[in-house]
């Protein structure tokens, strides 16, 4: 849990995370609040399977769910717990943010108003590292996004993308096969 | 031209007045209607949170017991903005007078102007484009409509008495009095009457009555 939460914040303020930088980005960033209280729910399902750890999570259980609310409802950002986010992720604003039963790579960034979620029961979409998604972008169904792609802001993804491609548009369309995203993502 | 408190004032109270012609509040000029007109626009709240960060931003002299003020007051006010309505608005977006922003929130506006007149609907985002090096930010002029769940990135400008219709996704310059909509974005008519769309902004305060 740490591991990933201190690779989120290397992405929020830049630099190696210091108990400094660690407080001024949860301070700072809603995002950085959601993704905080999700890498604690995950943590916490994962200690409750095990016997040894099941004192400490059964303490931290009434703790969590507060915030859980907290930011499912006054900062608009859902990140179920179905949802396996890598380490080192990203959200830019707040709002109408919906991730559920989805798979992200590594150093992937979403904007807010995003949805990835499964269609109705199924499976859900799984995208691959350093993934750029933009603002009110649409993911919905088991549609696999490769790695070093972008989906551009208000995009609507109905196929799908292949690796270090860019597409746009509703439904999304590629409109480049070779797009360097580095930038996109501030990981020069 | 640096604002004074009581222009920011003056701007306050426009807002006042025109949230309240747009919504057909009803009430007297001060009674327990207007408050509970203030108290149900969160929209009303984006924007003064906004104007209060924009003199905060703008006036020269930094000091005295009314920026003091407003400098305590406008994280606390930024914060419930966000909470409430799920809206940022960058401080230094220089939003005119008679701008109406929806009651319903989600705005994510980081746009150079907005100019007088314009109406923006709920979940909606103006922000920088930052691929390819087109960084920018959008700048709206006066009286366009913004349907919901639009975004306009890039550095665009969107002329006078433009409509933009839901679910656009715009990053070219749009001429005076156009139609656009679509994702991506194209122009369906050059010249688009929006006076009346403006003045009809949000129909919660028509009666849930039978069809």
């Amino acid at each position: 849990m740490m591991t990933a939460f201190l690779a989120d914040v290397r992405r929020y303020s830049g630099r190696d995370p210091s108990l400094r930088t660690v407080i001024g980005a949860v301070a700072r960033n809603y995002g950085a609040q959601g993704l905080l209280v999700y890498r604690l729910g995950r943590f916490l399902v994962r200690a409750s399977r095990d016997w040894r750890l099941i004192a400490m999570a059964s303490i931290c259980w009434p703790v969590y769910l507060p915030l859980r609310w907290y930011v499912r409802y006054a900062l608009g950002i859902r990140l179920d717990l179905s949802a396996e986010i890598g380490a080192g992720f990203y959200i830019g604003h707040l709002g109408n943010i919906h991730l559920e039963r989805c798979t992200l790579g590594r150093n992937c960034s979403i904007g807010q108003s995003t949805h990835i979620m499964p269609l109705r029961g199924g499976r859900g979409p799984s995208i691959g590292d350093h993934v750029w998604i933009g603002a009110h972008a649409r993911i919905i169904g088991p549609h696999s996004i490769g790695s070093g792609s972008t989906v551009s802001a208000g995009g609507v993804v109905c196929q799908d993308v292949p690796a270090g491609a860019m597409c746009l548009g509703d439904p999304a369309r590629v409109v480049a096969r070779q797009y360097d995203n580095r930038r996109l993502l501030g990981l020069d | 031209m640096p604002p004074s408190l009581r222009s920011m004032l003056r701007l306050v109270a426009d807002d006042a007045r025109l949230y309240r012609r747009l919504t057909r509040a009803a009430g007297g000029p001060i009674s327990g209607a207007l408050l509970m007109f203030i108290l149900r626009s969160p929209g009303l709240w984006i924007l003064e949170s906004h104007r209060i960060a924009s003199y905060l931003n703008r006036s020269a002299v930094k000091r005295g017991f009314r920026w003091r003020l407003a400098y305590i007051i406008q994280p606390i006010a930024e914060y419930l903005t966000a909470i409430i309505s799920k809206s940022e608005i960058l401080a230094d977006c220089h939003i005119d007078e008679d701008v109406y922003l929806s009651n319903r929130g989600y705005i994510i506006c980081g746009a150079q102007r907005i100019g007088a007149g314009s109406v923006i609907h709920d979940h909606c985002t103006f922000g920088e484009a930052v691929a390819n090096g087109h960084a920018g930010r959008p700048t709206i002029g006066r009286r366009v409509w913004i349907g919901p769940n639009c975004i306009l990135a890039g550095p665009i400008t969107v002329g006078e008495g433009a409509t933009i219709l839901p679910g656009t996704f715009l990053t070219f310059n749009v001429r005076a009095g156009a139609l656009v909509k679509g994702n991506p974005a194209r122009v369906v008519a050059e010249s688009f009457d929006n006076s009346s769309l403006r003045s009809s902004c949000e129909l919660e305060d028509v009666p849930d009555g039978k069809p």
